[in-house]
């Protein structure tokens, strides 16, 4: 059985990596979007289990690429946390998604979080 | 007026008096001409019985007479026996004496014997009655030679009568004088005059009272009239006075226009303003002071003059430089001998424009500072924090064991890392809201919020804190709470981490509570007690000052800044937070907010 995928969309390669490392370690496979034309572009045709989504991207605006994940009808059931450092937006768009996490994320708050999210798969 | 009413007085006092002396006059002269009339007929009549009785006895005398001398008259011898004659006759008589002439107008016979002889032909009586009339004179004499002795102090009326040969008919023969005492007659004539004046004067002086009753009644009536328009006069006056002063001395600019738009008047300012002279503007029509495209703008306001009889506006206009005046115009109607004159108020509002503008370009400055400032926040905020992420990341992940195990200092350098990357973060969170509160530029951005995921996500941030220092942690809601509550979900949680935070940090050991419960019908409880160090009294009000620290407190614990932030939030909010505190026993802070459950607002 595979591991579920999760796409973290992160510019900060630093962040992208230790965010990678955390959700790695509740054992997800993950995939980096280094920008929002390459998360849209994912997005397309691949449906991952969870999403880590950073608002402040270099080309568009995170705010476009949680639209389309609210709208694409094959991404209803994935969970989607907002990483973020702006607080006000961050609580402007709560009711939105399933979780907000404020920078900096703590590594083990994010494998810890990750880790009860990982749906259960039948062995 | 008073000079008025004493003239009126005056010559109506002439005129009664001038009246009464005319009705004096005229009774006096009707009472005198019925005397004459009758003393004469009465004389007349004697004359008559004189004829009948008297004239054969005197005729051959008076036959003879023409022939005689006056003193051959005189000494006639038949005199006496005529003498005796008249006296016999006039006895019991008023006649005090007769005289008798022949035609030539000699005296025949008088009762004063040295007149006898005397000539009357020159006599304008006697030469009436010689031609058939009768001539009568009424005198008074002082003294007079009645028939026996003097008499004195009398009235006389004497009149000639002609005497007809065959009594009252044939030819005249002779005249006769009859001097009659009318002093009894003239006495109660004027008796009778007195009388009748003083009647006269009694009237008069009575119609005099009443007119002049009359005339002070309508001197006060015609008076109070005066007076009154007197005063309307000087009210008048006044208030041109006053329109005149405010007309010239006024601070703003004052025009007269007719409806053509001609100019009727303009003050003193308006030449200041305007930079021409009275006379050139009284030639102006109000279109040349202004530039040609307010013309429309102007019609405009005349319309809504017409309308509703006021129309204020802001105007531009040109002065005798060619420079654009802006100005303030209130202009009103009202009636001026008969014609309907505009008067215009201009103010100029040069000063209030330049003022205007330079508040809008401060503004202008303000606010693009303020942008610059939040987007600068923002950024600060972004680039602190990412690399501050990236430290704590990375020393988790070590501290985790992600990149092989690590020896005990390795692992105790990393914890270190961790915990001074943690202070610096919460200083930097702290630093950020409070300029972020300080700027003023922190507005509330209520909507609802589960209230049980709030305090879940605040108890997982510092749960992590109180363990490490082996404190309790307790987090109750209180039942009667509504679950959803409407609010700043964001900064009532970093009123909860803020205060939480604060008690584990200054609580050696023991339990932070944290406590939420409804304590009215629409206020709500955020109660947070520890057992730590307290806060002397002294430092009370202190500690909500931001960058305040414990005195003599070596290791810093914090920007200083984490109480008066949650103060600050709960003023925005409308709430008050209160302080109970003993030393060394612990602290309990309660913030009070108002109550707002989500139903309030859904639907």
């Amino acid at each position: 059985m595979n591991e579920p995928v999760a796409l973290i969309v992160e510019d900060d390669a630093k962040l992208a990596d230790i965010f990678s490392a955390a959700v790695r370690a509740a054992r997800f496979t993950t995939v980096v979007a280094e920008n929002g034309r390459t998360a849209l572009t994912l997005l397309q045709n691949q449906t991952p289990a969870l999403i880590v989504l950073d608002l402040h991207l270099p080309d568009v605006p995170g705010t476009e690429v949680l639209n389309f994940i609210k709208q694409a009808a094959h991404l209803a059931q994935t969970v989607v946390m907002l990483a973020t450092a702006d607080a006000w937006l961050a609580e402007s768009l709560r009711p939105e998604v399933d979780f907000v996490l404020m920078k900096p994320i703590s590594f083990a708050q994010l494998r810890d979080l990750t880790g009860r999210l990982r749906p259960s798969t039948p062995a | 007026m008073i000079k008025l009413r004493r003239y009126f007085f005056i010559s109506s006092l002439i005129s009664f008096i001038v009246i009464a002396l005319l009705l004096g006059f005229f009774v006096r002269q009707t009472v005198r001409t019925n005397l004459v009339e009758t003393a004469e007929s009465k004389n007349v009549a004697l004359t008559q019985a004189f004829s009948n009785f008297l004239w054969p006895a005197f005729a051959p005398l008076v036959a003879e007479s023409a022939t005689l001398t006056p003193e051959a008259l005189q000494h006639d011898a038949r005199l006496p026996e005529l003498y005796r004659l008249v006296e016999e006759q006039l006895n019991d008589l008023s006649v005090v004496k007769i005289k008798v002439y022949n035609l030539e107008g000699i005296t025949v016979f008088s009762t004063e014997m040295a007149q006898i002889g005397d000539s009357q032909l020159d006599n304008v009586g006697f030469l009436a009655a010689r031609s058939g009339g009768v001539a009568s004179e009424l005198t008074h004499r002082e003294t007079f030679s009645a028939f026996e002795q003097e008499i004195s102090d009398l009235d006389v009326f004497s009149s000639y009568v002609p005497i007809y040969a065959n009594g009252s008919s044939g030819p005249i023969v002779g005249v006769f004088e009859v001097y009659d005492d009318v002093t009894p007659l003239v006495v109660r004539t004027n008796q009778l005059q007195w009388l009748a004046l003083g009647v006269v004067a009694v009237l008069l002086g009575l119609l005099f009272a009443f007119l002049t009753l009359i005339g002070q009644r309508t001197f006060n009536i015609v008076q109070g009239q005066y007076e009154a328009i007197r005063r309307n006069e000087q009210i008048l006056q006044e208030s041109e006075e006053k329109y005149s002063n405010l007309f010239q001395q006024s601070g703003d600019g004052i025009f007269l226009l007719d409806w053509h738009g001609r100019i009727r008047d303009a003050n003193l300012r308006i030449e200041q303003m305007l930079g021409y002279e009275r006379e050139e503007l009284l030639m102006m029509n109000i279109d040349q002071l202004h530039p040609e495209n307010a013309t429309q703008q102007i019609r405009q306001h005349t319309t809504h003059l017409r309308q509703k009889g006021l129309a204020q506006f802001e105007i531009d206009f040109l002065t005798r430089d060619g420079d654009l005046l802006p100005a303030e115009v209130s202009v009103t109607m009202f009636e001026l001998n008969g014609e309907q004159v505009l008067q215009g108020i201009v103010r100029d509002i040069r000063e209030r424009r330049r003022q205007e503008q330079a508040l809008r370009h401060a503004r202008d400055e303000a606010l693009e500072a303020s942008q610059m400032k939040s987007q600068l926040l923002a950024n600060v905020s972004h680039d602190l924090r990412t690399p501050l992420n990236a430290i704590l990341g990375y020393s988790e992940m070590l501290q985790a064991g992600v990149y092989g195990t690590l020896s005990g200092q390795q692992q105790e350098a990393t914890s270190q890392i961790i915990d001074s990357t943690g202070h610096l973060l919460n200083f930097v969170n702290n630093l950020l809201d409070q300029a972020h509160i300080e700027g003023g530029r922190l507005k509330l951005n209520p909507r609802p919020f589960p209230l049980l995921d709030l305090v879940q996500e605040v108890e997982e941030l510092v749960r992590v804190l109180a363990e490490a220092k082996g404190l309790a942690l307790h987090c109750t809601i209180a039942p009667e709470m509504p679950t959803q509550l409407y609010g700043d979900r964001y900064w009532l949680r970093q009123i909860l981490t803020n205060l939480l935070g604060n008690g584990i940090k200054f609580t050696g050991e023991g339990f932070v509570d944290l406590q939420i419960y409804p304590s009215g019908p629409a206020e709500w409880v955020i109660q947070v007690s520890d057992s730590g160090v307290g806060i002397a009294p002294a430092a009370r009000e202190m500690v909500f000052e931001p960058f305040w620290q414990v005195p003599g407190e070596k290791k810093k614990l914090g920007s200083g800044l984490g109480l008066s932030i949650v103060r600050q939030l709960v003023t925005l909010m409308n709430g008050r937070i209160d302080l109970h505190s003993e030393v060394d026993q612990g602290t309990t802070f309660v913030i009070t907010l108002p109550l707002h459950p989500v139903a309030e607002y859904v639907g």
